[in-house]
């Protein structure tokens, strides 16, 4: 398999009155087709790592190498191969879904008879012909996104670099793009890199994950050679009739509490622990005070967690 | 040769592309931009010759200050502002990351400010015309009036748009740009009815060279025109080259 991406050292400090490393000597490689997950908590320095692989971003140490060329001494390459899709999307208010397609398409050297054609089959492949006549301003914030995030498809780029794609959207528009990233990655071997902060759904789709915490990679691997650190471990889900006090949690024995929602506690303890913390568990909280209790293996967002060590946001 | 023409059609068709999406983007607003642009320069019009002698020379330098303020209005400082809205919404995000030349995105972009003033400087024209009885005896120099003043002045726009470091900058700064470029130069009033410094920096302004374009149009004397053209095509060239510097959308700024 080609390399797409070869990074090598890469660093970019910000200067100013507060310097800030956000990228701290990070190796990378890429290969082509790979569907690759950028996880790492805000400010870990994800964005300013896609932007650099992007050519928006000066590096201030490092390589970078797109297929046989060399990124940082010529940024504009990386528009030949990769489409990009930006956390902030909200360019075009006042174009209409059709429109903003078709340009991004002619801008990627479609013409205009490719472009327009590329736009009406995706956007009825989302099922999308009764926005044609609106705006983006008249459409809600999910769908004028989706709709942006769409453009990254036209002119068939062989990357696709996805920067938090599916904020904003709703759970069926989310579905159906995760479907089609890994149709087009599939079938036509699209290379993606994905940053999102949604690890549950993004577990499905990505074969490689690296996680970057601080501006470093801290890890990185398979979804299942990262979830192997956690082998022997299960999770277990209580969820509750009423909401958690303000009060200390409650801790059980042989278990380490993750960061938990509002009313559900989430426990990770040793497979062989499980029936005595479904006892505890049972044993602490009132008749009817559990609503549900699950034991599932554990996720890469679990992985997340214990490699970050900071609270889900 | 072959790549020469290839590259060429590329700059053209990308060009014209930027510009069909910044016509889209502003659709809603291409009536109060017309306003805009128009209303201003309308009220001074009619102030200055509504009131006080009316001298034919005088009636001249109005309509024709009027046009040019227009011009100045709509190609130059509202593109400044848009360009700044611009920055803060990133957009130049999504132009960097397609293949397309800065001079290309830049040409669009001015293309689509100078056509934004079509209407409200024929509105003024036809003012002039029916209502003051202004004569275009030499029209060959109105559309070179037209195009060399909306690109030279979309260039001091976009300038400042660009080397701003905010949107509110820009737009502050066009509010200071908007007097100096009118009223420090000889746009409504005679050249020598200006303070001895100003005479000196107003040939630094592309207004004055539009201005005196105009007034040639209308009949008044003809020389320094080939020297003005030339001074708006360098500001021209100078705008396009001060902006390709300034956009550095490939920057080393973080994001927030």
């Amino acid at each position: 398999m080609a390399v797409a991406y070869e990074v090598v050292g890469l660093t970019k400090r910000y200067h100013g009155p507060m310097e800030v490393l956000a990228n701290d000597r990070i190796d990378l490689r890429i290969t082509s087709g790979e569907i690759v997950g950028i996880f790492g908590p805000n400010g870990a320095g994800k964005t300013t790592l896609v932007r650099q692989l992007m050519g928006l971003l000066r590096s201030t140490a490092g390589e970078i190498r797109l297929f046989d060329h060399d990124l940082v001494r010529e940024p504009t390459v990386a528009t030949q191969y990769v489409a990009y899709f930006a956390q902030e999307t909200y360019y075009f208010w006042y174009l209409k879904p059709r429109e903003i397609l078709a340009i991004t398409g002619r801008l990627r050297g479609l013409t205009s008879r490719e472009a327009n054609s590329q736009a009406h089959s995706l956007l009825t492949k989302f099922n999308l012909g009764n926005l044609a006549g609106k705006t983006l301003s008249r459409l809600s914030f999910g769908q004028a996104r989706f709709v942006a995030l769409l453009s990254v498809f036209m002119g068939n780029r062989a990357i696709l670099i996805l920067d938090e794609p599916t904020n904003d959207l709703d759970p069926l528009h989310r579905r159906a793009f995760w479907d089609y990233l890994w149709e087009v990655n599939s079938k036509g071997g699209i290379t993606v890199l994905l940053v999102t902060h949604n690890v549950h759904e993004a577990e499905q789709v990505v074969h490689r994950v690296v996680i970057v915490d601080a501006g470093r990679i801290v890890a990185s691997g398979t979804p299942r050679e990262l979830k192997a650190g956690l082998e022997g471990q299960v999770r277990v889900e209580v969820a509750l009739a009423e909401p958690l006090g303000n009060d200390e949690p409650p801790t059980f024995a042989g278990c380490e509490r993750l960061p938990s929602k509002r009313n559900t506690l989430l426990l990770q303890t040793a497979r062989e622990n499980v029936d005595a913390v479904i006892r505890a568990v049972y044993d602490r909280f009132p008749s009817g005070a559990v609503s549900d209790l699950r034991v599932v293996p554990p996720t890469l967002e679990d992985v997340y967690v214990q490699t970050v060590g900071k609270e889900w946001v | 040769m072959r790549r020469l023409w290839t590259a060429a059609r590329k700059f053209v068709v990308d060009s014209w592309v930027v510009f069909v999406s910044q016509v889209f983007e502003l659709r809603h607003m291409w009536v109060w931009s017309f306003v805009m642009a128009s209303f201003f320069p309308l009220t001074l019009l009619g102030f200055l010759l509504l009131f006080g002698e009316v001298s034919s020379e005088r009636v001249l330098y109005v309509v024709t200050g009027s046009i040019t303020y227009a011009v100045a209005m709509q190609a130059g400082l509202s593109l400044g502002q848009r360009i700044g809205g611009m920055k803060m919404r990133r957009v130049f995000d999504y132009y960097a990351s397609l293949p397309i030349s800065k001079v290309s995105f830049i040409c669009g972009l001015n293309l689509n400010a100078v056509l934004l003033c079509v209407p409200s400087t024929m509105t003024l024209l036809v003012i002039g015309v029916l209502a003051f009885d202004v004569r275009v005896v030499n029209p060959y120099l109105l559309p070179v009036a037209f195009v060399l003043g909306g690109f030279s002045l979309a260039g001091v726009g976009a300038v400042i748009g660009f080397y701003s470091r905010s949107g509110q900058i820009a737009s502050i700064v066009t509010q200071i740009a908007n007097p100096i470029l009118v009223f420090f130069a000889p746009v409504y009033i005679a050249e020598a009815a200006l303070p001895g410094f100003l005479r000196y920096t107003a040939w630094v302004l592309p207004t004055t060279h539009v201005a005196r374009l105009l007034r040639s149009a209308f009949g008044e004397v003809t020389e320094g025109i080939g020297q003005s053209i030339a001074i708006l095509v360098g500001f021209v060239i100078l705008g396009v080259i001060l902006v390709q510097r300034g956009l550095d959308w490939r920057g080393d700024r973080p994001l927030a």
